[in-house]
């Protein structure tokens, strides 16, 4: 239970009022009482999140992208106002660039086929956790050092979003145009290498 | 790797906390913008001297009067809506600050509008003084452009763009309220061009440039 001042002289407290305490602490640097309100926090959130999307796997990224809107933006937050309207905007706000995203992406999105990487025999079961085929290895080497950083943590060690921006210091909306810069030079890359072309599968 | 990824999230943001400052109160923040202001638009006034007889023009002059309160109240609203845009949960005051600014520009704009005798606009417009009047608007919007930007990167702006579009509008106001207490012209279809666009144009051509740095800074 989040309760900075002691607990006992606030019991019966809307949750929201107990938050808003633990938020003074927070905004102090204390690491404990801010891992505790981010753990209570969590299940509001994703209820708020999953009322939106319907994809548990989606709602997830943007629960991640709230949490962490929330620790970028925790200075904003006054003691003297109501922590729920607070909290509700940041996810709300999330949830709206989750959409918007998306829209861009269906908009973007152009199918193509998928280059043959392990046309050289080499089964993906045969490749170590973190091992690359050769061809993929070799165009994700040419990428610029943050693109290849963006695509590595990704799908390379498997990490969110989310998780990924915290790791390469950046928000999670720079880390997507990283790697989505970063997969459209592998594209071309692996397209254009002779030998890496599905057509010769 | 943790099998909650989330959970593993929660650890990592949780860990050596930095201690931050919270954001100032709205009210107080907005005090200091309005005094930049102030104090932009006393030294401007200072330099180039109010308009002649200006109580009288504000007192007789529908048109001034309307493009003056209107002006006036686009500087309040759009500066009030910037502020409010960076700090989550005071959406309500933002929608405030965008119904003033949009009331005052169309009041200003339609002030100027409704007056104008377009049928001898062609013969009436005089183009270099319009130029100087939009090249002064934007000038004396640049002190209080920088500190409403200053403002809204201190705190989380969740739509960069209205941030930035309320910052162009409110600080684009000031500029060309100050041109307008200055000018001495007092044709309806230069005001409507020079003093009352200064905040449209600005929005029009900054907009786009300003959005990434917000979004860089506010976020």
């Amino acid at each position: 239970m989040v309760d900075p001042g002691g607990g006992d002289g606030h019991e019966g407290d809307r949750p929201e009022d107990r938050w808003g305490r633990a938020m003074v602490a927070v905004q102090a640097g204390d690491e404990i009482a801010y891992r505790e309100l981010l753990e209570e926090l969590l299940p509001f959130v994703r209820r708020q999140v999953r009322f939106r999307i319907s994809s548990r796997a989606d709602a997830e990224d943007v629960v991640q992208n709230a949490l962490i809107s929330i620790h970028r933006g925790r200075h904003t937050y006054r003691t003297e106002r109501p922590f729920g309207p607070w909290v509700r905007t940041v996810v709300r706000n999330c949830v709206i660039d989750w959409f918007r995203e998306r829209g861009r992406r269906v908009s973007r999105e152009v199918a193509v086929e998928e280059p043959e990487l392990f046309s050289d025999g080499v089964r993906d079961e045969e490749l170590g956790a973190h091992e690359l085929a050769p061809p993929l290895a070799a165009a994700l080497q040419a990428l610029p050092a943050k693109q290849r950083e963006a695509v590595e943590l990704i799908h390379v060690h498997g990490l969110t979003v989310a998780e990924a921006a915290v790791e390469a210091g950046v928000s999670p909306g720079a880390l997507k145009v990283r790697a989505h810069r970063g997969y459209r030079a592998l594209r071309m890359r692996l397209t254009a290498a002779p030998g890496s072309g599905g057509s010769e599968a | 790797m943790s099998r909650d990824p989330t959970r593993h999230l929660i650890e990592r943001l949780s860990t050596n906390l930095a201690p931050v400052q919270p954001v100032a109160p709205l009210a107080s923040t907005l005090a200091a913008l309005m005094g930049v202001a102030l104090l932009v638009g006393g030294a401007v006034l200072a330099v180039y001297h109010p308009k002649p007889a200006l109580w009288t023009t504000f007192v007789g002059d529908p048109t001034y009067a309307s493009v003056l309160v209107g002006l006036s109240l686009a500087v309040v609203g759009g500066c009030l809506g910037t502020l409010a845009s960076v700090i989550p949960g005071r959406e309500a005051v933002m929608r405030v600050g965008v119904a003033a600014a949009v009331v005052g520009l169309l009041l200003a704009v339609g002030g100027a509008a409704a007056t104008t005798p377009w049928s001898e606009v062609a013969l009436s417009s005089e183009f270099p003084g319009h130029g100087m009047c939009i090249v002064r608007g934007v000038g004396f919007a640049i002190v209080p452009g920088f500190a409403a930007f200053y403002a809204a990167t201190r705190g989380w702006s969740g739509r960069p763009e209205i941030t930035v579009v309320l910052a162009l509008l409110g600080t684009g106001a000031v500029g060309a309220l100050l041109v307008h207490l200055t000018c001495p012209a007092i044709d309806p279809f230069h005001v409507l061009c020079t003093h009352t666009s200064t905040p449209l144009l600005l929005t029009a051509v900054l907009t786009a440039a300003l959005l990434p740095l917000v979004r860089r800074y506010a976020r």
